[in-house]
């Protein structure tokens, strides 16, 4: 089997991040930050050696700053819907995938106003032209990819950042950008990130978190801390504030592994050679008849993921027939409406092929054969 | 000695940070205390160390449970 994939979710996952799983199920079931007994102290240590080795990737210093959410899309609901309220306005990009555009579409309703702003794929002065455009006097947030779902472009984080004004804050969308774009939150000048443990980090569903950088925000979700039980209001402050309920130590413990994982690969590794797939894969794409490719990988950085189609099939039927060779892509829309609209696909969707860490050239040749006879038939 | 942290994320930076320095420490659930409910928990290690181990805490950020502000509010948040 071929995995191109790893945009929807990342696998193989390293044998570490198994390993210490299955590990952890036998042999510890504690609650972390509840109980005095010894596996409750070990799984709390767990809970904090995360919180701590996320710190490192972001180049943070505080790892109580980093709160664990069950996905990035409830970390993107948590960012958006704790921050904004009734006359807001909030500045986003027409990249952005629905767990940002969803959440900004409902708040409409409570009083936020948003503006979408189309992403130049080659000219990233332009693209902050046209955020700064759209800031307002009450814009409070720019939510922004760090790299697109489905095209793979990545997004001048740093750049968006230098030219905000003071006062609006920037929440970096990081599901594509973890463990793939090496990233400094101050460096960087991201207020709020977010990334789930499943892609990039190499982890298991079923965790994510945010990593706070400026001001805290609402909670959405109040609850058990095991702090403070006799105060009926939330703690107010973190992690206690925005992480009620019991966490998920064993799938903690997986993102622990994988985060590791690729910090001793380096993340500039992982980088370089997932951009160096996509062009290799685009290149190889552009030499076969009747395809149709949608970005030059030689003009912009594009890391990752790419789509395609190819002429007269629909995205699904050519995924169909990959998979029925055994190589796993995604086709359709990728929850990335915008982008489709933008690309003039709605109707279409895109054939996607995701990268991940343990992905080769050779698996990309194999991969063209087949698109051929597919193409022959 | 042992000394009450903010809470559990705290206790275990105390621990970590005590760890990186050189000092063996360990984390414990307050029971012996009638003021306080819930999950606090404390930082504990050998007395000959309070002064330095304070010094580290403090300048790593390791918040201490309010009832400590009493014993050592001039030193730590």
């Amino acid at each position: 089997m071929i995995y191109f994939d790893n945009a929807a979710s990342s696998y193989p996952k390293p044998y570490s991040v198994s390993k210490s799983v299955g590990m952890w199920l036998k042999s510890n079931g504690a609650n972390p930050g509840r109980s005095g007994h010894k596996p409750a102290i070990e799984a709390s240590g767990v809970i904090y050696d995360t919180r701590s080795v996320i710190c490192k990737m972001l180049g943070m210093d505080e790892p109580e700053n980093i709160v664990f959410v069950p996905n990035a899309t409830y970390g993107l609901n948590f960012l958006i819907q704790g921050i904004l309220k009734s006359g807001d306005h909030a500045v986003t990009t027409d990249l952005e995938h629905n767990s940002v555009l969803r959440p900004l579409k409902l708040l409409e309703k409570k009083g936020v106003s948003f503006d979408t702003v189309c992403v130049d794929l080659y000219d990233d002065d332009k693209t902050v032209d046209n955020i700064l455009k759209n800031i307002k006097k009450n814009t409070k947030l720019v939510i922004c990819t760090q790299c697109s779902n489905v095209c793979g472009k990545v997004m001048p984080i740093q750049k968006i950042s230098a030219a905000l004004p003071e006062g609006v804050r920037l929440v970096v969308d990081g599901a594509q950008g973890a463990g793939i774009i090496p990233t400094d939150m101050k460096r960087d000048g991201i207020d709020y990130y977010c990334a789930p443990s499943h892609k990039g980090l190499m982890g298991p569903q079923g965790s994510g978190f945010i990593a706070i950088n400026n001001e805290l925000f609402e909670p959405l979700i109040v609850g058990g801390t095991g702090s403070e039980s006799f105060d009926l209001n939330q703690p107010e402050y973190l992690p206690d504030m925005l992480e009620s309920g019991t966490l998920p130590t064993p799938v903690i413990k997986g993102m622990y592994e994988g985060i590791k994982f690729i910090l001793d690969i380096g993340i500039e590794n992982i980088y370089r050679h997932k951009i160096s797939l996509v062009k290799y894969a685009v290149n190889a794409l552009n030499g076969l008849d009747g395809v149709i490719t949608y970005v030059d990988p030689d003009l912009a950085c594009f890391a990752s993921t790419t789509c395609f189609n190819i002429i007269g099939s629909s995205s699904d039927r050519v995924a169909a027939y990959l998979a029925d060779n055994d190589i796993c892509v995604r086709s359709g829309i990728h929850c990335a409406p915008l982008f489709h609209k933008k690309m003039g696909t709605e109707n279409t969707g895109m054939v996607r092929i995701s990268f991940g860490c343990y992905n080769t050239e050779s698996e990309i040749d194999v991969f063209i054969k087949i698109l051929k006879k597919y193409l022959k038939k | 000695m042992k000394i009450k942290c903010k809470n559990m994320t705290h206790a275990m930076k105390a621990n970590r940070i005590l760890y990186d320095n050189g000092i063996h420490s360990k984390v414990e659930k307050i029971n012996d205390d009638p003021d306080i409910h819930g999950c606090v928990y404390s930082i504990v290690f050998d007395d000959r160390h309070l002064n330095r181990a304070l010094e580290i805490m403090c300048s790593g950020g390791v918040i201490l449970h309010k009832k400590e502000k009493i014993n050592y509010g001039d030193v730590c948040k």
